[in-house]
């Protein structure tokens, strides 16, 4: 999670409210415009279904991480 | 093909005939190689001169593309080096990179025009660029380029009906922008950065997958696969990482929407904004 950013919280009652299994998430891109949800990637339907709600927590794009630990450097 | 694009076709014809004769902006792309097309049939093959810039924002396999469809038609082909990397609005990869991109091609290929005797330089422009966001259409207006296609009214899907109608091999080609194109805007530009963009999509192409982007925001790559394609993403989703990585990404996202022409555009006014902290 994104130390701070409350994007983040309210991204992850969202996705959880729907129902989606998902182990975190966090503000990715050099604009922190990119939420990042780490979740299998069996969880993309269900993620896309809220993408444009998510979208409008202040996020440009929404994506599955696909594996990592999410901190890598591109 | 319908009559309105028949009678717009041969509106290009007359654009091009008034052109005398040609040196096109040729990337080898659906809308550049119609444009050469028509200006053989119109023109004939000696009055035309097709040009290919090249740099490390031009993948390999567009390269290839390109000679090949020159070869197939008959039509003089010439490949040169171009310089957008030295020159730093492109690098820098704010709003008007394209402008900055072109403004590096069009005065090459005028010259290029001048010293070998071709009185136009002409791109392959379509009237639905005219609806988006193209800074590049900028630079083309200062040097004088000639759009036919765009002035002849015909938009992307009359590109493809017209070529399919002339056994263009071209006419279902996704679309095929710069490398560049794939970098968020902010996003320094730099040969490193677009060879990774590169591999990764020589990589997606290997794995089958057929329109998609592979996105660099500074951090990550943002997978971009088109929506018919997306289940198939899901279920390799874990190749797909893979690939990736190997072309030099350290982190990797599949986006839940899939691709969308112009994606990073929607990110403009937000650029602006962050510019002074982006990588």
């Amino acid at each position: 999670m994104t130390p701070g950013d409350g994007r983040i919280e309210r991204a992850l009652a969202l996705l959880r409210s729907h129902g989606a299994s998902i182990r975190g998430a966090t503000a990715a891109g050099a604009a922190r415009d990119v939420l990042a949800v780490h979740a299998d990637a069996s969880q993309v339907a269900r993620v896309r279904s809220i993408a444009p709600r998510l979208r409008e927590l202040g996020f440009r794009y929404v994506a599955v991480e696909l594996g990592g630990d999410g901190q890598g450097d591109g | 093909m319908s009559q309105t694009l028949s009678d717009r076709l041969k509106r290009a014809a007359g654009i091009l005939r008034q052109c005398e004769s040609v040196v096109i902006g040729f990337s080898g792309g659906v809308d550049s190689a119609l444009v050469a097309r028509l200006a053989r049939d119109a023109l004939g093959a000696g009055r035309v001169l097709a040009v290919t810039g090249l740099s490390a924002a031009v993948p390999e396999v567009q390269r290839r593309a390109a000679r090949a469809f020159a070869a197939d038609q008959g039509i003089a082909h010439l490949e040169l080096a171009t310089s957008e990397l030295e020159r730093p609005g492109y690098v820098r990869n704010d709003g008007d990179r394209c402008y900055h991109c072109k403004s590096e091609l069009w005065p090459t290929l005028a010259a290029i025009a001048r010293e070998r005797g071709y009185r136009s330089v002409v791109d392959g422009a379509n009237a639905d660029d005219r609806a988006d966001y193209r800074p590049g259409a900028r630079a083309a207006l200062e040097h004088a380029v000639r759009s036919p296609l765009a002035e002849a009214g015909i938009d992307k899907a009359g590109v493809r009906a017209a070529s399919r109608t002339l056994g263009l091999d071209t006419w279902d080609a996704p679309a095929a922008p710069c490398l560049a194109s794939r970098l968020a805007y902010g996003v320094r530009v730099s040969e490193e950065r677009l060879a990774h963009v590169e591999r990764a999509e020589d990589g997606l192409r290997a794995l089958g997958f057929r329109e998609f982007r592979v996105r660099h925001h500074g951090d990550c790559a943002r997978v971009e696969l088109a929506p018919p394609e997306l289940d198939a993403g899901v279920a390799r989703a874990a190749e797909i990482a893979s690939a990736v990585r190997r072309a030099g990404f350290g982190r990797v996202l599949l986006d839940v929407e899939g691709y969308r022409r112009g994606a990073l555009n929607e990110a403009l006014p937000l650029v602006t904004l962050a510019a002074g902290r982006v990588a």
